[in-house]
């Protein structure tokens, strides 16, 4: 292989020798870089691909959230402050929690007022998350339920109403598989699904995970959306 | 023109030096060990090595694939500086960001407040928002092939400016 200028045909002993000849004799003669083709236009090459990874992904994200805005924002129910769709009290720290019904895995029905004496760990999920699936593994499998339990509370798993119209397993699979078996027949340890009202109440941006940690009174005190094993150590001490 | 002249004759030169070896050796370990830990935690929104477990095989390959490309980008910077050479940055920022944000994007709360921040309601935010988080989470290896081609076109302008005066 020769070190050979390609414009004057000089012959150089290194690579180097080549290119600083090259950057002092013929960097602006045509055809030596193939990104001149599109920086010709005003536009360089860096700009076109930073514009094509926003449009990829950028684009359709606001375009959807426009267009469902546009279209059927005017159409939803009214949203007053402090209340979420339809007029049912949002959940907020410092305050009761909303009660809501829960149909438990086994088919009995419950309501979430009639668990107060007991600290509650109430965690809505979609069940085809990954997040939320991990979750549930590092909760049984690291100890962080039997922690919960030293407690005294109880751990309430909610699915977010028709799974946010996603298909994903059902709740009793979504613990059976990712709680690895830990999770069946722990009187303290309930799945269950609720209404629409409820996830309207507890999760009315549509997460697709969110805790609550309710004291014995039925007061929330702390809430988080950014993954309940993120948390758990000030969930734990939180109870 | 055969194959890939430019990034072949660029690849000679670069690894010509021992120095640049290590360099692209080191540099493809610490990032590939980087992207392990970080594609399997963003959908957790945290980066920790507790998510690793739950690394899918996809994800074990990108992180190879990506690790080594800018590993390579990097090295072939570098040798471009010193030969005051200008070359593509933009090109493997868009790659890097496509790739790792796109896990992010699944199940992190950036997507329902987003919508939220534009003023959706919540039936809006209902009807939308988990459709779209679905996607991503579905789609997420399309995102990752995106990323490596864009990796690939940074590669091919930057041994295409490398190689401007080189004959083979």
């Amino acid at each position: 292989m020769s070190n050979k200028c390609r414009f004057c045909n000089k012959e150089f002993d290194s690579d180097s020798g080549l290119m600083m000849h090259f950057n002092d004799k013929h960097k602006s003669e045509k055809g030596n870089l193939g990104i001149n083709k599109i920086k010709k236009s005003g536009i360089s090459a860096s700009t076109v691909l930073i514009v094509a990874a926003i449009a990829c992904c950028g684009i359709p994200i606001v375009l959807v959230g426009l267009g469902g805005i546009g279209i059927f924002g005017f159409l939803a129910p009214h949203q007053a402050s402090g209340q979420s769709a339809y007029g049912i009290a949002n959940a907020t720290i410092g305050e009761v929690a909303p009660n809501i019904p829960i149909t438990l895995a086994n088919g009995t029905n419950i309501t979430l007022s009639s668990l107060r004496g007991h600290p509650v760990v109430l965690w809505f999920v979609t069940t085809w998350c990954p997040s939320c699936q991990e979750s549930e593994s590092i909760l049984a499998n690291n100890g962080y339920y039997k922690e919960i339990h030293a407690k005294g509370a109880l751990f309430v798993t909610v699915e977010l109403y028709n799974d946010l119209n996603e298909p994903g397993p059902s709740l009793s699979d979504f613990s059976s598989q990712y709680g690895a078996g830990y999770t069946q027949n722990k009187s303290w340890l309930l799945f269950g699904t609720s209404n629409l009202n409820a996830t309207y109440s507890y999760d009315p941006k549509e997460y697709l995970e969110i805790y609550y940690v309710i004291n014995s009174s039925g007061v929330i005190i702390n809430t988080s959306s950014t993954g309940l094993v993120n948390n758990i150590g000030s969930v734990i001490q939180e109870i | 023109m055969s194959l890939l002249k430019y990034e072949r004759i660029v690849m000679r030169m670069v690894l010509k030096d021992r120095r640049h070896v290590l360099l692209l050796v080191l540099l493809s370990a610490i990032f590939t060990a980087i992207y392990l830990v970080l594609l399997p935690s963003l959908p957790n929104g945290t980066i920790n090595p507790m998510f690793i477990e739950f690394i899918t095989p996809m994800q074990i390959i990108f992180s190879f694939i990506f690790g080594i490309m800018i590993g390579l980008m990097i090295t072939l910077n570098i040798y471009a500086a010193k030969l005051k050479i200008r070359t593509s940055k933009g090109g493997p920022v868009a790659g890097v960001l496509i790739g790792t944000l796109v896990n992010a994007l699944c199940c992190t709360p950036i997507i329902p407040s987003i919508l939220a921040f534009l003023g959706a309601s919540t039936p809006v935010l209902f009807a939308y928002s988990p459709h779209i988080q679905a996607f991503f989470e579905q789609n997420y290896p399309y995102f990752y092939i995106l990323s490596f081609l864009i990796f690939l076109a940074a590669f091919h302008y930057t041994a295409k400016n490398i190689s401007c005066c080189k004959r083979g």
